[in-house]
C-alpha cells in the first residue's frame, strides 16, 4: 500500500564477495532480490531473496522432496490410487512404521515409513551442514548450529534412539497429521502418563518460559524501540537511552534485571533447554521406568490415587492385569 | 493502511476455516481408509470379505420339505394345537407358554413367524431356527454368568431388568449396524508400541461412545495402566470377555461382531431391558443407585484425594 | 542495595495513575531496587495474605512435600457458592488474592511504564498472560456453572488435573485451538533459538561503530531468503506470544461449553 510521503527508495544489500562463497561449486545464490514496501507497514525488512544454493542446501532439499514424494506415494497407495479421496482424507493419511527392529517386510507394513524416516534424517543433517559452513562463512559464533542439533537430537530420539532402546520401530510417531496428534497421546497413555516424567516437566517450563522471554523481551524492545534499543549490536557496546529503560524496567518490577547482551543467553538457554530436556526424557522413558506415574509415586512426587497393579511394572511390553472372576481371555482369531 | 487489518481479516478467516470447514478426522479408523466405498464387513479394516449383515430369514416357504435331514421328532405332517415338537431349548414350557414367548420374539425382532417356520410344519427344523436357537440359550447364558454375578459384586451397580432379544434387536432381525466401533477383536493388549497402544485407544473411544461416556467413567488418566480399580472398570473387564465370548460362540460366524453399542446404544446401561431370560416382557431399565452411574473420574479431574 | 549507572536520571517520582487520578501519591517510592507505588502495595498485601493462606492450607491438609502439596477447589454440589475453608474454600480464597496480585502487579507495570515514558508493552503482554490464568480458574468455572472446574493449586495436583481434562474430551490433541496453540509455542521457541543465536553469533564488545553489522542480514538472507530486521524479529516474537495465547485462551474456553468430544468434533457433517 503506498504511503503517503515518497519513501527513499533503499539499494538492495548484497553479501560482499568471500572466497568461501567460491569454494563451493553450487555456491550461488539463487533469484533476484525483490522490494516488497508494503512490508514496512508492518515494520518489518521489504527485502526478499536471494537464498544461498549451495552443495548442502542442495542435497537437504532434495532429499526433503524425495521425502515427500515417498510420502505422497505411500499416501496414494493408502487411498487405492485416487487423489480426490486423499485430498478429502489427507488428515487420515498414516504411514505407519513396523513393528520390531530391522528392516520391514514390504513397503506397506512400515518399508515407506523407513525410507522417508531415512530420507528426512540425511535432509535434516545435511541442513546442519549448510548451517554450519554459512555460519563460517559469515563469521558467525556457532550458537545456531548447536541449537539446530540440539532439535535434530530430539527428533532423532523420538524416530529412532528411544525405538531402538526399547525394542520396536512401533513407537516412533507415524507420519500423517492426526496419526502424529494421536501419538503423542498414545505415548503417554503406554508409558504410564508423561505429565509425571521429571524431564518432561522441565522441558515444558523451559518451552512456557521461552514464550514468557519472548513477550518480555519483544515486549520490552517494542517498547524502548523508539529510542534505538533494538539496534542491539550497538546497545551491547555501549546502552542507549532505550536499553537503560529497558533494564530500569524489569529491575524496579522484579528487581533485578537483563542487559542486552545477556538476555539474548537467557532465550539461547530456554529454547535450546526445550529441546534438550524433552530429549532426555523421551530416552529415559523406557530406562529410568516404563509407567512415570509410578516413578512419581515411588519418588514421592505424586500423590497416589488408588491401589496400583504393581505385578506389570518394568515388564515390558507389559502383561495385561487378571481378570477378575477367572474367566479366561479368550484371543481374537487368527492372531 | 488499509493493508494491516486486512491481513489480520484474512488470517482470522483462514484460521476459522480450518475449523468450520472441518476435514474428516476419524481416528477410530484403526486400518486402511474406511471410504465407504467397501462392501462391508467389520468398519475399520475394510475388509470387503464379511457381508454387511448376513439374514437366515424369512424362511423361504415354497422349498419342499426333506425329512432326510430332520430330527427325529419332527412328524411328517403337523396339525398345530396342544402338541409341541422338536423342542430342543425351549423345555419344561407348556403349549401355551411356548406360543406367548413366539409371540414376544416376533415383537422383539419386529417379524412374523414365516421367519423362522414353515407355517406347514411348525416343527420343522430350519436354519433360522438353528440361529434362534442359539440366541435363546446365549441370552440365558448372558444373565446368568455374566449380569447376575456382576449384580452381585457391584451391587451398587445393579439395574432392574435382564438381557432379552429386544436389548440386542430392538426390532430388527439384523441386530443394529454399528458404526464407528472397532470390535474386540482388534484389541490386542500388551501393547508392545505406541501404534499398538493406539488401536487400544480407539477402541475406548468406540467404548466411550457406545456408552455416552467419557474416558473418566473408568480411568484415572493419571495412568491407565496400573490404576484399574475403579467398579466401572472392573465392570467392563468382564463385559469385553463378555462380548468376545458372544462373538466366538454364539453369533454366526459370517455377520458382524457384536460391540457394546449394540447393547447399550450410547447409554450406561442398556434401557430395552426384559422381565427375566426366559419372560420377555419388556420393563422399565432403572438403576438401583443412578448417583453411582456419574463419573467415578471426575472428582480425581482435580488431582487430590 | 547498588544502583545502576545509569539509574539516578530516571528515578523521579510522578507519573503514576494513582497521581493522575487522585493528584497525589503518597506510595511513589522505591523500596531498594523494587519500585512500590500504590499497586505495588496492593500486590504486596495480596501476595502475603494469599502465601500465608497457602501456608495454613496446606498444613491443615497434611502434605507438606513441595511437588504433592495440594489445595483442591470446591466439590461439584458447591456449585458457583462458597464452600468451606477445607472443603474448597481456601482454593477460592488463595484464587481471589492471586488474581488480584496479579492485576496490581500489571497495573504497577503500568505505573513504572508511565515512569520510564515507554511504550506499554510489556502489561500488555502480561495481560494476556493473566487471561489464560483468569479463562482457567474464573471465566470457564462460571461458564460451566461450578467452581470444581478449576484446576488445583498444585504441583503435581495441576498436571493431573490438565491430564485428566484432556481424556475428559477424549483427545484434546484433536482441538485445532490446541493445535494452533501447541505450533504457536513450538514457533516462538524455534524463533527464540534463531534471535538468540543470532545476537550471540554476532556480537562485537569492540567500541569501534565502524564493525560492520550487515553480516547478520546477509547471513539469514543466505540461510533461509529472508533477513526480517532487528525491529522485526522483536515484532515477530511479540505476536507470535500473542497469537499463541489468544490459541490457549480460546483452546480451553471451547472445551466442555461448545465442544464436549474433539474427536467426534471431526466427523463429517
Amino acid at each position: 500500500m503506498a504511503t503517503i510521503l515518497p519513501r527513499p527508495v533503499e539499494p538492495i544489500e548484497e553479501a560482499e564477495p568471500s572466497v568461501l562463497d567460491d569454494a563451493d561449486l553450487l555456491g550461488i545464490r539463487l533469484g533476484t532480490p525483490v522490494r516488497l514496501d508494503l512490508l514496512s507497514d508492518l515494520k518489518i525488512d521489504t527485502q526478499i531473496g536471494t537464498i544461498w544454493l549451495g552443495t548442502w542446501g542442495l542435497l537437504s532439499t532434495v532429499l526433503f522432496v524425495a521425502g515427500l514424494g515417498v510420502t505422497f506415494l505411500a499416501g496414494m497407495d493408502q487411498v487405492n490410487g485416487n487423489p480426490w479421496v486423499l485430498v478429502k482424507y489427507f488428515a487420515n493419511i498414516r504411514v505407519s512404521p513396523p513393528d520390531g527392529l530391522g528392516m520391514a517386510h514390504s513397503l506397506r507394513d512400515g518399508g515407506y515409513w523407513q525410507i522417508v524416516t531415512l530420507l528426512w534424517a540425511g535432509s535434516t543433517l545435511a541442513w546442519a551442514g549448510r548451517c554450519y559452513e554459512r555460519l563460517v562463512r559469515h563469521k558467525w559464533r556457532p550458537y545456531l548450529l548447536v541449537a539446530w542439533l540440539s532439535a535434530i537430537l530430539l527428533t532423532a530420539t523420538i524416530w529412532v534412539f528411544h525405538p531402538i532402546v526399547v525394542g520396536s520401530w512401533a513407537d516412533a510417531p507415524a507420519l500423517g497429521l492426526n496419526s502424529d496428534l494421536s501419538w503423542a497421546q498414545n505415548f503417554s497413555v503406554l508409558w504410564g502418563n508423561l505429565y509425571y516424567n521429571p524431564f518432561h516437566q522441565l522441558a515444558i517450563f523451559f518451552l512456557f518460559g521461552s514464550t514468557m522471554l519472548w513477550g518480555m523481551h519483544g515486549a520490552t524492545i517494542l517498547a524502548t524501540g523508539s529510542e534505538g534499543s533494538h539496534h542491539e549490536d550497538n546497545e551491547i557496546k555501549s546502552m542507549s537511552s532505550g536499553s537503560e529503560k529497558a533494564a530500569l524496567f524489569w529491575r524496579w518490577t522484579m528487581g533485578f534485571n537483563a542487559f542486552p547482551k545477556s538476555i539474548h543467553d537467557w532465550l539461547w538457554w530456554y529454547a535450546v533447554g526445550t529441546v534438550l530436556s524433552s530429549a532426555i526424557g523421551i530416552i529415559m522413558t523406557g530406562v529410568m521406568t516404563n509407567d512415570w506415574y509410578v516413578w512419581g509415586v515411588d519418588h514421592g512426587t505424586v500423590a497416589q490415587y488408588g491401589p496400583i497393579t504393581r505385578s506389570a511394572i518394568n515388564q515390558y511390553p507389559r502383561p495385561m492385569p487378571p481378570p477378575p472372576t477367572g474367566y479366561a481371555y479368550v484371543p481374537a482369531p487368527g492372531k | 493502511m488499509l493493508f494491516r487489518p486486512l491481513m489480520m481479516l484474512v488470517a482470522i478467516v483462514a484460521l476459522a476455516a480450518t475449523v468450520i470447514l472441518k476435514p474428516p478426522i476419524n481416528p477410530t479408523l484403526a486400518g486402511p481408509i474406511d471410504t465407504g466405498e467397501t462392501t462391508g464387513g467389520m468398519i475399520g479394516t475394510g475388509d470387503p470379505s464379511a457381508p454387511h449383515a448376513a439374514t437366515y430369514g424369512p424362511v423361504d416357504q415354497s422349498a419342499p420339505l426333506d425329512f432326510k435331514t430332520q430330527p427325529a421328532s419332527v412328524p411328517h405332517t403337523y396339525v398345530a394345537g396342544g402338541t409341541l415338537y422338536n423342542v430342543q431349548v425351549l423345555k419344561g414350557l407348556g403349549y401355551a407358554q411356548v406360543v406367548a414367548q413366539m409371540g414376544q420374539y416376533t415383537q422383539a425382532l419386529g417379524v412374523s413367524c414365516d421367519y423362522c417356520h414353515n407355517t406347514s410344519n411348525f416343527a420343522y427344523d430350519t436354519p433360522t431356527k438353528k440361529v434362534a436357537r442359539s440366541m435363546i440359550s446365549m441370552v440365558g447364558k448372558i444373565d446368568s454368568e455374566w449380569v447376575a454375578p456382576i449384580h452381585h459384586d457391584f451391587p451398587n451397580y445393579a439395574v432392574r431388568g435382564a438381557v432379552g432379544c429386544v436389548t440386542c434387536h430392538r426390532g430388527s432381525p439384523l441386530h443394529p449396524v454399528t458404526y464407528n466401533i472397532v470390535p474386540v477383536q482388534y484389541l490386542d493388549w500388551p501393547a508392545k508400541s505406541s501404534r499398538q497402544a493406539g488401536f487400544v485407544v480407539n477402541s475406548m473411544y468406540s467404548v466411550a461412545r457406545s456408552l455416552g461416556v467419557n474416558c473418566l467413567f473408568c480411568h484415572n488418566s493419571a495412568d491407565f495402566v496400573t490404576l484399574q480399580y475403579y467398579p466401572t472398570n472392573q465392570i467392563a473387564h468382564r463385559m469385553w470377555q463378555m462380548v468376545d465370548k458372544i462373538n466366538h460362540q454364539y453369533t454366526p460366524s459370517n455377520i458382524e461382531a457384536i460391540t457394546c453399542y449394540t447393547c447399550h446404544h450410547g447409554a450406561k446401561w442398556p434401557t430395552e431391558l426384559v422381565a427375566t431370560g426366559t419372560d420377555q416382557t419388556p420393563v422399565q431399565a432403572t438403576a438401583t443407585h443412578p448417583e453411582v452411574h456419574d463419573n467415578p473420574g471426575a472428582h480425581l479431574a482435580s488431582g487430590a484425594r | 542495595m547498588a544502583m545502576l549507572e545509569f539509574e539516578s536520571v530516571y528515578k523521579k517520582p510522578g507519573n503514576t495513575l494513582f497521581k493522575w487520578v487522585f493528584g497525589e501519591d503518597p506510595f511513589d517510592f522505591w523500596v531498594g531496587r523494587f519500585y512500590v507505588g500504590f499497586f505495588g502495595l496492593v500486590a504486596a498485601v495480596t501476595i502475603a495474605l494469599g502465601v500465608s493462606i497457602l501456608f495454613i492450607a496446606v498444613g491443615q491438609y497434611g502434605d507438606w512435600d513441595l511437588w504433592r502439596a495440594n489445595i483442591p477447589p470446591p466439590g461439584r454440589s458447591v456449585g458457583l457458592g462458597w464452600a468451606p475453608f477445607l472443603q474448597g474454600g481456601a482454593w477460592q480464597t488463595v484464587v481471589i488474592l492471586a488474581t488480584l496480585s496479579f492485576i496490581a502487579w500489571g497495573l504497577r507495570e503500568v505505573d513504572i511504564c508511565r515512569k520510564l515514558e515507554i511504550g506499554f508493552h510489556v502489561p500488555a503482554m502480561f495481560s494476556l498472560a493473566i487471561s489464560a490464568w483468569v479463562v482457567l480458574q474464573i471465566l470457564r468455572p462460571l461458564l460451566m456453572g461450578c467452581w470444581c472446574e478449576g484446576f488445583d493449586l498444585s504441583f503435581t495436583g495441576h498436571l493431573t488435573w490438565v491430564s485428566n481434562t484432556g481424556f475428559r474430551y477424549m483427545n484434546f490433541y484433536l482441538n485445532p485451538f490446541h493445535a494452533y496453540a501447541v505450533l504457536g509455542f513450538f514457533l516462538t521457541a524455534m524463533v527464540l533459538a534463531m534471535h538468540g543465536s543470532a545476537i550471540l553469533g554476532t556480537y562485537n564488545t569492540d567500541k569501534d561503530p565502524n564493525v560492520e553489522m550487515r553480516r547478520e542480514d546477509s547471513f539469514w538472507r543466505d540461510y533461509v531468503g529472508y533477513s526480517i530486521g532487528e525491529y522485526g524479529i522483536h515484532r515477530l516474537g511479540f505476536y507470535l506470544a500473542v497469537y499463541t495465547l489468544i490459541m490457549s485462551d480460546l483452546c480451553i474456553l471451547t472445551s466442555g461449553t461448545l465442544v464436549k468430544d474433539w474427536v467426534d468434533f471431526w466427523h463429517p457433517f
